[in-house]
């Protein structure tokens, strides 16, 4: 199977990686600075607290590097740290349990939108993010991973471990509550 | 289960959803800084158990994982406790890592000799891989006598984890060692390793 919608496959990784290994740790460097963005936004929305997001996003890059020789497929290694990350993701969400329910807001992200009124885009997005608080851990994850990282359902089984009708159910009912949670916030 | 139609409402939502989010400015800084110490266990700021009355039995779950690598034509001895050359036997558990500065007044790092022993007859290449080494294989020498691999590594004082390579493509773990966790689709086993007193 390829992963290739969402998640990154890139031959030059592999030429990173093999650079690493070689005893180059400053390449390392190049493989964090080209996956944080995206790795960062997942992890945001999956714990809801930016420390948490960036705890969990160090920990995920330090154990790859650690590891980096156990990655069977260095041109796939965005989808081995995605791997771990999602991992190490579930990991702190089941040991936090989501209690602190801290929100993030990206005040310049929501200034961009410049075409629509920037407080009521800010509590639009607010809501959105007690919505997600609420969803259970594993429709957060379904969610994010089918429409924010644009994963196909296959590649959510492999990243997950979870059957694609499982996945599919979790997705429906995730949309199902956002969409009830987010018509009772607006009234 | 089909899939479901094009939602707009979601669309909506997931559009918020997708816009970047601001990292902490030294965030690249910190992730490579963290990358280089070395480290090494907090036990080894505790007073050691003497390895002569350490346990030395094998945990029934363990006894069932050397069965199964029996049946595949492998099968693994583990870490000899009473090796001549005074190796430390490998047991134990997880334990909190601490970071060891560089600084030059650190503590001097404690090592102890490992050997590492792995009964494969049929095989044609065995290595060792850790965290130790950086997960690069170290090559076992075959031992006729014994039909197995031995390798003796000096390593510092704490828990390291590992695994066997076979043929240098076979990710095996140690049926008689200790197992952790493992993100990346497989366990590794554990060594605790001890001051030799």
């Amino acid at each position: 199977m390829t992963l290739s919608q969402g998640l990154p496959v890139q031959n030059d990784d592999a030429a990173i990686v093999a650079r690493v290994l070689a005893g180059d740790t400053g390449a390392y460097a190049i493989l964090v600075a080209k996956y944080r963005a995206q790795f960062a936004r997942y992890a945001v929305r999956m714990l809801g607290s930016r420390e948490d997001a960036e705890e969990a996003l160090q920990d995920a890059l330090v154990r790859a590097y650690r590891s980096l020789a156990k990655c069977d497929d260095p041109e796939r290694f965005g989808s081995w740290l995605f791997r771990i990350l999602a991992n190490r993701c579930r990991t702190t969400g089941t040991r936090r349990g989501r209690r602190e329910k801290t929100f993030v807001r990206d005040e310049g992200a929501l200034l961009d939108a410049a075409h629509e009124h920037p407080a009521e885009r800010a509590a639009w997005r607010e809501e959105i993010d007690r919505a997600l608080a609420r969803l259970d851990a594993e429709q957060r994850e379904a969610f994010l991973l089918k429409h924010v990282e644009d994963l196909g359902y296959e590649e959510m089984s492999e990243l997950t471990g979870v059957g694609v009708s499982a996945l599919k159910m979790r997705v429906k009912r995730a949309c199902e509550r956002m969409r009830v949670l987010l018509q009772e916030a607006q009234g | 289960m089909n899939e479901p139609e094009f939602d707009l409402f979601i669309a909506k939502v997931a559009r918020e959803l997708k816009e970047p989010v601001e990292l902490d400015a030294q965030f690249d800084a910190r992730v490579m800084a963290s990358l280089a110490p070395a480290v090494i266990s907090l036990d080894s700021r505790r007073a050691p158990t003497p390895w002569y009355r350490r346990q030395l039995s094998v945990p029934a779950p363990i006894a069932g994982l050397a069965a199964a690598a029996a049946f595949a034509g492998i099968a693994a001895i583990g870490m000899l406790a009473r090796e001549p050359q005074g190796s430390t036997l490998a047991a134990g558990s997880a334990e909190t890592l601490v970071r060891v500065n560089d600084s030059p007044d650190r503590e001097a790092v404690v090592t102890a000799p490992v050997q590492f022993v792995f009964v494969a007859p049929s095989t044609s290449r065995v290595e060792l891989i850790g965290a130790f080494n950086d997960w690069q294989p170290t090559p076992m020498a075959f031992d006729a006598a014994a039909q197995a691999w031995r390798v003796t590594l000096s390593l510092p004082v704490g828990v390291h984890e590992y695994q066997f390579l076979i043929n240098g493509t076979q990710h095996v773990v140690d049926p008689t060692a200790p197992q952790t966790a493992s993100d990346f689709g497989s366990p590794n086993s554990i060594v605790k390793v001890t001051p030799v007193p």
